[in-house]
């Protein structure tokens, strides 16, 4: 019966669920239900590039998580700042990597192996929460675009215009130099706040064609009221690209907290942060004195960013199958 | 207006028990615009244009009429989805046409609908048994979450689906299933009305009986009273008690189902019941096939008098001045109405009839005589 169709779409098979095992006459042919987001996985399971960029971010999250061990093994503070020939050179130089300073020292003094490890909890902090903020009032602000319409969605193109127009750089700069005291929600919603406009538009594309659909009118025929249908009936349909948009979105969250604290209006020192020390580090490029100062913060940011981008690419095809890439291998 | 003299020609017996619901004079225009580049005209399909029916408790009434011709848009107006532009709908003796939403709820409870597409009448995203739960969620039925599997299991049971497959997604299932996973969630909360919009002309034809029969079993086993939507008369005949025939947004003939096929009076009545494929290819070569001319005009500017007129091969001079009211006509008893002027006797042979109307004198409409 229908489980031919369920064998063509899954190579592998699944567990039966928990909740039905089919104790009767039923077992003998058991069908397993398999979900929208289970044929997903399964798909991403083959993707090679994606299952390496995973694990290279889980590797990423452990290291933020374990920062401390850095310091502990070590023996050396995060902002400590040493002195002497092994951490400063005579001239006040940074130190060249060594057996006591692996990734060399900064400018004062302090481990850039232990600054590299804390960068990436305030990287993977920021992106995600930037990240969520933006896909959840992207989400919320097409969903009610989408499905009231009329003046609603007018209202909100327009806002959307206004917002995607702002140069997002010069607008965040203003914004925190207004501010003055910079923490990580104010720079999780300065991101955010010039992201959710593109998401917005997208989910409320999404949500137009599905109001249309013949199950919307079942529901409202069943006498269910306009938040019912939008929770109930179009989020579970729109979830699917808002999950492969916020993969796709995450390195560019964490690019532009590099790039916020690159400008000095991200976090702010002496928090150990790779936009800061990437920007700390451009005086010794120059000079070509202290390469390691630009290489390992340098290097971490471009494999974190790569890694999400791979993994997302990765989820937006197993999310389509139609994608062409999925032929092509 | 001519809806009041309408509604004159029927009487108003809104007390009658036998009644579930009664249409009057149901009007259901959309607007359309169209912009050319000097002006903006705003113009109206008329979709449902003055329809009186009846439908009786446990009866099945049958709905046809080709595709454009409104039967899914009295449909509608009768379930409440779109809001009707004049007329007026009572259900079980209430005047429903202009209820708030919120004074809908009980209503919509009574009154459930299956949908013509199995495929897309079913979130995709969501597993069966939360969209059969949905009318019980919605209004308030069962206590706990158990309590609603278990009247869920329950209708799937009595649609024929395996309650074990509660938590499948309704790709899982063919295209039949699925129609009983949409019979099962209209029956969820055991309502009086079922409108079904062409259940079945989705399905390939096996499974079209299956589905049929279906809706008969449940219709004798609770009493349910369904309006029954199809382009296909031999499925419509197969079910309905009486049947209905619309074109362009009006009923042209109605009565009980074995008059309609034997004795069809109106012209378009007649046609269309010619143009139903016969199994046996010798029977089918013998009968008489009407074979219509031309489209069928834009509900936009529907012609003038009787709506079929521009296509009849009976058409005369009265059927452009007059529109014909829905009335029994020769011998026909008080069940059978037919809206012609030229009533087909039975054995009168329409495909030799020639109009004593001249193609130039059938008027469509003067522009914009019926849009304003």
């Amino acid at each position: 019966m229908t489980q031919g169709v369920g064998d063509a779409l899954v190579a592998g098979r699944a567990e039966a669920p928990p909740e039905f095992d089919g104790s009767v006459a039923a077992a003998s042919r058991q069908i397993v239900g398999r979900s929208p987001f289970y044929l997903a996985f399964s798909r991403l399971r083959r993707d090679r590039a994606a299952i390496i960029s995973f694990w290279v971010i889980v590797a990423i999250v452990l290291i933020a998580i374990i920062a401390p061990v850095f310091a502990t093994i070590t023996g050396h503070g995060v902002n400590h700042q040493y002195r002497g020939v092994e951490a400063l050179s005579p001239a006040g130089q940074p130190h060249a990597p060594s057996s006591k300073f692996w990734f060399g020292t900064d400018d004062q003094g302090r481990d850039i192996l232990v600054r590299v490890a804390y960068g990436a909890r305030i990287s993977l902090i920021i992106g995600i929460g930037a990240t969520a903020i933006t896909i959840i009032v992207g989400v919320l602000v097409g969903l009610i675009a989408g499905y009231f319409g009329g003046i609603v969605d007018t209202i909100i193109a327009r806002i959307v215009d206004v917002v995607l127009s702002i140069p997002y750089l010069l607008f965040a700069i203003a914004l925190v130099s207004v501010l003055g005291h910079i923490n990580l929600w104010v720079v999780m919603i300065v991101i955010a706040a010039f992201g959710w406009a593109s998401v917005g538009r997208i989910i409320r594309g999404q949500v137009l064609s599905i109001r249309e659909r013949e199950y919307i009118e079942a529901a409202r025929s069943l006498g269910a009221g306009d938040w019912r249908i939008i929770f109930h009936d179009i989020l579970p349909n729109v979830i699917a690209p808002a999950i492969v948009f916020s993969t796709l979105l995450l390195p560019v969250s964490i690019v532009a907290e590099a790039a916020l604290s690159f400008l000095g209006v991200g976090v702010q020192p002496p928090t150990a942060d790779w936009g800061q020390m990437i920007s700390a580090s451009q005086q010794y490029i120059d000079s070509g004195v202290a390469w390691w100062y630009l290489f390992f913060p340098g290097i971490a940011l471009v494999i974190t960013t790569l890694a999400f981008n791979i993994l997302g690419d990765g989820v937006r095809d197993a999310f389509d199958p139609r994608s062409d890439r999925l032929f092509a291998k | 207006m001519s809806a009041h003299a309408m509604q004159a020609t029927t009487p108003a017996r809104t007390d009658d028990p036998d009644v579930l619901v009664r249409v009057e004079n149901v009007v259901k225009y959309f607007p359309v615009q169209s912009t050319s580049l000097f002006r903006t005209s705003r113009e109206k399909v008329h979709a449902v244009d003055g329809v009186d029916l009846e439908i009786r408790r446990g009866e099945t009434l049958g709905l046809v009429g080709e595709t454009g011709c409104g039967k899914s848009t009295l449909a509608r107006c009768i379930t409440r989805l779109y809001d009707i532009t004049s007329g007026r709908i009572t259900f079980n003796g209430t005047d429903i046409s202009n209820l708030s939403r919120r004074a809908m709820r009980p209503y919509r409870r009574d009154v459930q609908m299956i949908f013509q597409d199995p495929y897309g009448s079913l979130n995709p995203r969501r597993r069966v048994g939360s969209i059969i739960a949905d009318p019980l969620v919605i209004h308030g039925v069962g206590d706990s979450r158990l309590e609603r599997k278990r009247i869920v299991q329950e209708s799937m049971e009595l649609v024929g689906l395996n309650p074990e497959h509660y938590n499948r997604f309704p790709a899982e299932f063919s295209g039949g299933q699925r129609q009983r996973i949409g019979v099962a969630r209209a029956l969820a909360l055991r309502p009086k009305l079922i409108v079904c919009d062409e259940p079945v002309s989705a399905l390939d034809v096996s499974i079209q009986a299956q589905i049929v029969n279906l809706l008969a079993d449940l219709q004798s086993e609770l009493g349910l009273t369904y309006l029954f939507i199809a382009h296909d008369l031999s499925v419509v005949r197969h079910v309905s008690d009486r049947v209905a025939v619309m074109y362009l947004g009006k009923v042209v003939e109605i009565a009980d189902s074995g008059d309609v096929y034997n004795h069809a009076r109106h012209p378009y009545s007649r046609a269309l019941l010619s143009a139903v494929p016969l199994p046996d290819p010798n029977v089918a070569k013998q009968r008489e096939r009407i074979i219509l001319v031309g489209d069928v005009p834009s509900p936009i500017d529907p012609p003038v008098g009787c709506r079929f007129h521009p296509r009849c091969p009976k058409a005369a001079q009265r059927c452009v001045d007059e529109e014909p009211p829905l009335e029994p006509r020769l011998d026909d008893p008080p069940s059978h109405a037919a809206a012609c002027h030229f009533p087909v006797a039975d054995g009168e042979d329409l495909a030799a009839a020639r109009p004593t109307l001249s193609a130039d004198e059938r008027i469509v409409a003067e522009p914009g005589a019926l849009s304003s």
